[in-house]
């Protein structure tokens, strides 16, 4: 496995809208795109908490959508592209995480969490690739989740519970 | 707890990729061995990336001589995921074999980040949880 610095960064790949519409100000929207590595879920646990604590969310709600994210991320890893501590992977591919908040008409907010890969390793039908606890997980800290998959890869979307609106006195 | 302020760090610009910890640095797992237990003491995150060495120190662990009770002291893990609860179970699983017969006993106190995957999963109906080490090795329920 290759030593973690020199883990691949390849940010705004893709930057379609996300709902239409005037979309989301920046700071609002979280993206990035990791190498399929097993160091990957580390990365994107340490960039989804910054963003989160950036945004002030509640931090129970926070450490249950980093768990979610983390189990999302290793699944990608594992079952979408093969990777094991044994068999580290040809560096193929990619893992795209989006966040952005959405703010409901009573000021409440959630968090729409995508998580994609383009892996389509021996398991493509997707029931078999959640496994395990992982899938748990992901759904008890989620309101809503869907799993798309298809030949060219796996789309995970879970939005969250809502939040309180930020308190602007913080 | 610290005020959520001393943790904000600028997002966006300065981000310095190269910074990360090699992945002996996430996780630190050392063997402590007393006359009546072998401690495994855990810091940092347990994940994808770092359960086989968790794995590897338990399972050396649980080959001990003498029939002492292994004890893992998660209080100080700041991240739990799947990975860590699998090798847990599959510890588990292994110490009920042994003869003497001791189950795996885990010191996890309030910490969120450890009790919060075992709860979701319902790991905290099998496995033996303590709320600190003394009372995991002396094998004395939480009440």
């Amino acid at each position: 496995m290759k030593p973690p610095s020199e883990q691949e960064e390849r940010p705004g790949g893709t930057s379609r809208p996300h709902t239409g519409g005037a979309g989301p100000p920046a700071a609002d929207v979280l993206r990035f795109e990791l190498a399929p590595e097993l160091v990957a879920p580390s990365i994107a646990r340490d960039r989804f908490d910054r963003w989160l604590i950036a945004l002030r969310w509640p931090d129970a709600q926070r450490d249950d959508l980093v768990l979610a994210l983390s189990e999302a991320v290793s699944n990608s890893i594992e079952h979408g592209y093969g990777i094991r501590a044994d068999a580290p992977g040809l560096g193929v591919g990619e893992v795209a995480v989006t966040a952005h908040v959405l703010v409901e008409a009573d000021g409440l907010r959630r968090i729409v969490l995508v998580v994609r890969d383009s892996g389509v390793w021996r398991e493509p039908v997707v029931p078999a690739r959640f496994r395990g606890h992982g899938l748990s997980i992901i759904r008890a800290c989620a309101d809503r989740l869907s799993i798309d998959g298809t030949d060219d890869g796996t789309t995970l979307t879970l939005t969250t519970r809502t939040a309180p609106a930020p308190l602007d006195a913080a | 707890m610290k005020p959520a302020g001393d943790e904000l760090r600028p997002i966006g610009g300065g981000e310095a990729t190269a910074g990360y910890p090699p992945p002996e640095q996430l996780i630190d797992v050392r063997r402590v061995d007393r006359p009546d237990a072998v401690v495994v003491d855990v810091d940092g995150a347990v994940d994808v990336l770092t359960a086989p060495r968790l794995r590897t120190v338990l399972v050396a662990a649980l080959d001990s001589p003498g029939e002492r009770p292994v004890v893992v002291d998660l209080t100080r893990v700041r991240f739990f995921g799947s990975p860590g609860l699998q090798v847990l179970a599959e510890s588990a699983r292994e110490a009920s074999t042994r003869a003497g017969f001791q189950p795996l006993r885990l010191a996890v106190d309030s910490n969120r980040p450890v009790l919060r995957p075992i709860e979701l999963t319902g790991f905290d109906a099998i496995l033996a949880l303590y709320s600190d080490v003394e009372e995991a090795v002396r094998g004395t329920s939480p009440g």
